[in-house]
């Protein structure tokens, strides 16, 4: 694994191209974890939650969240495809 | 009139000259490309000031010392207080840089730039530095067709220093081949009248040639090869440090009320150091014999002389004027004043900026802001309300329960004065900034300028609205007044979030947290439509307000799109890729009705 990684820092090293490719999915990431923190927040509120007004507005915003966190994945997905070794 | 005869006089002159003279020509085609030099320097050094340089201004001008030593540095290891005057101007109209530091900077580059004279009277002269020009000069050229940008850089640095060595080796030469033709020495004159004739003359040969660092190794060389006395030479010296000041202000002129604080600042530190060397030219001739023999420095040796002499009088002009900063400050303040115009201009943004990539996006960022401060003021006027109902924790709905009449302000007449001039200047501006360095901060750019083209959208729906909003708030019938106060309610409670956000007071917000108050919008926009159907289905409005409160709703979802777009640009506080990233997770219009229809 650890070698794994060494050579892919090395071939980012010499491709500007890959080298942004990492940069943008280590964003992503970074994203994705505040995200999946913000819907964990979220539902935990809802549980403890039990005006019907308040918890409509708590489960749209959950929704949103995971909506958003869906979009993201698919595209960290999209660019780890095209981050792979047999790209042309 | 007097600039079109003057070129061609210099022209005809240097022509006469150059017939005249061989040795002439050399010297004049060392001062040449020692000129070329240092605009190949600038340039490559200005490759460099996207980020390092900008990066140390931003930190080291909190105090006073760090704000002189960050002059003296970057002076001494650009050799060009042009380059760092420029980029302290820039900092200081894009309000990165207060006055008082930027003065602190322009006396330390003061200091720096007399290091080149140590180059030149301790270097220059005693190496043959020709033989370093030229491989200088091959290596520089390669780096500069390089396509990286920092390797460019690196090269027109080369080819500027190998031009800087080439020409001050020229400029030598010339002068000993001239010493055996002609004394230049013989008009030497002696005394306060001499000392004052070639301060002037300084004062010229550096507004002619735009460079203090130029005239000061002209200086350098022609007492070198003897055909200027040393006591001229002082002369000479002081001169040129004044006339340094006119380069300064005339690149004030285009400058904004800060940068002309600072080459008023400059035009000031440059004429009371030089009155006071005239003034005290004996005193520092001993000062500079005693400093020599100290250094070691040969009693003959005047070229070194010259340097100690230039540093000690800047230095001397620093210990003089550093306690004076405030009083200085002050007084600037007082005699420049901003006009205060019925015509709003911009604060930030001048051409000048364009040249540093970061002070230049920082700049438009702030003018932005400025539009919108505007912008919302007027918005929040064209609503009917006042800044202080909009912002209040109270519920807007109670608060303007007793509002009995609204005053009709002229949103055109307000865009007009308000946001239309600084709003072209960011246009120009972004499109100029475009054309310099594509490279650099693009898609920044490009947000900026949408968001100001949806600032001013929103003002421009606003006014669209309050034609119909005035005449139904306060018509009998109860049904379209409720209507119309919830159309402005919504548009006032937008700006309130968005102002918490730009305040920092709700935590967990970024771009993402926007997409919160687009899914808001769609839901109101899905309840108003059937709430409009059913008042006109009902017969509670006449179809003439169903069709004016139709149109009415759109261009109230279109203000509110504008501002929440231009709120995911402006109020962003997080880095570029993170930025970037949340714009490319957020949700568009389609998908935020899907959020809705599922939980629907």
């Amino acid at each position: 694994m650890k070698t794994k990684k060494l050579l892919s820092k090395i071939r980012a090293f010499f491709d500007s191209d890959l080298r942004d490719v990492q940069r943008q999915t280590d964003s992503l990431r970074e994203v994705l974890d505040k995200l999946k923190k913000k819907e964990t927040v979220l539902k935990s509120r809802l549980e403890n939650e039990h005006d019907p007004k308040a918890r409509k507005k708590l489960e749209k915003k959950i929704s949103l969240v995971h909506s958003q966190r869906k979009k993201g994945l698919d595209l960290l997905k999209s660019l780890h495809l095209s981050d792979s070794p047999e790209r042309e | 009139m007097l600039r079109k005869i003057l070129l061609p006089t210099i022209f005809a002159i240097l022509a006469y000259g150059f017939w005249l003279s061989p040795n002439f020509k050399e010297i004049a085609a060392g001062v040449a490309i020692f000129l070329f030099g240092m605009l190949s320097l600038e340039e490559g050094f200005k490759v460099f000031t996207g980020g390092v340089l900008e990066k140390l201004l931003k930190r080291s001008t909190d105090r006073l010392w760090k704000s002189l030593s960050f002059g003296v540095v970057t002076t001494t290891l650009m050799q060009s207080s042009t380059l760092v005057s420029v980029l302290t101007i820039s900092f200081l109209s894009a309000g990165i840089l207060g006055l008082s530091e930027g003065i602190g900077i322009i006396f330390g580059a003061n200091l720096g730039t007399t290091t080149g004279a140590w180059l030149v009277a301790g270097f220059g002269l005693k190496v043959n530095i020709s033989a370093y020009a030229m491989p200088m000069l091959v290596f520089g050229i390669i780096l500069v067709f390089q396509k990286q940008e920092h390797l460019k850089g690196v090269g027109y640095v080369l080819t500027g220093l190998g031009f800087l060595f080439l020409g001050i080796h020229h400029m030598k030469e010339g002068f000993e081949a001239f010493r055996d033709n002609f004394d230049l020495a013989a008009y030497a004159v002696s005394g306060y009248a001499g000392l004052l004739l070639y301060a002037v003359i300084g004062v010229a040969a550096t507004v002619v040639m735009q460079s203090s660092h130029a005239t000061l190794v002209l200086i350098i060389t022609a007492l070198s090869a003897n055909h200027i006395t040393y006591e001229n030479a002082l002369a000479l010296a002081i001169g040129a440090n004044i006339g340094t000041t006119v380069t300064a202000l005339v690149s004030a002129l285009g400058a904004d009320i800060s940068g002309k604080r600072l080459a008023g600042a400059h035009l000031i530190f440059n004429g009371v150091t030089g009155l006071i060397a005239i003034v005290l030219i004996s005193e520092l001739i001993w000062a500079v014999d005693v400093i020599s023999l100290s250094l070691g420095i040969d009693d003959l040796d005047f070229t070194l002389k010259l340097a100690v002499f230039h540093t000690l009088f800047n230095l001397m002009g620093i210990l003089v004027m550093l306690p004076f900063i405030q009083p200085m400050v002050k007084f600037l303040s007082v005699v420049l004043k901003e006009k205060p115009g019925r015509v709003i201009g911009p604060l930030y943004i001048y051409s000048a900026t364009i040249e540093f990539p970061d002070a230049a996006l920082e700049a438009v960022r702030k003018e932005t802001l400025h539009i919108f401060d505007h912008a919302q003021e007027i918005i929040i006027a064209g609503l009917g309300m006042s800044a202080d109902q909009v912002f209040s924790e109270k519920p807007l709905k109670k608060q303007l329960q007793n509002q009995n009449f609204i005053t009709r302000v002229d949103i055109e007449d307000l865009y007009n004065r308000k946001v239309k001039r600084i709003f072209s200047a960011v246009i120009a501006f972004i499109s100029a900034a475009d054309f310099s360095w594509k490279e650099k901060h693009p898609s920044e750019f490009h947000w900026l300028r949408e968001a100001n083209r949806n600032i001013v959208d929103a003002v421009k729906g606003t006014k669209h609205l309050q034609k119909n909003m005035l005449r139904y708030l306060v018509s009998d019938n109860h049904h379209i007044s409720v209507e119309y106060n919830r159309l402005r309610i919504s548009i006032a409670e937008l700006l309130f979030q968005l102002h918490q956000i730009r305040n920092g007071n709700d935590p967990d917000l970024g771009i993402l947290s926007l997409d919160e108050l687009k899914l808001d919008l769609k839901e109101f926009d899905i309840q108003q439509s059937r709430r409009l159907y059913q008042l006109i289905h009902e017969n509670r409005i006449t179809p003439e307000m169903g069709s004016s409160l139709m149109n009415d709703s759109a261009y109230v979802a279109s203000i509110r799109g504008c501002l929440i777009s231009m709120a995911s640009t402006l109020f962003v506080t997080a880095s570029h890729e993170l930025s970037s990233a949340e714009r490319q997770i957020a949700l568009d219009d389609s998908e935020i009705e899907d959020v809705l229809e599922k939980d629907s």
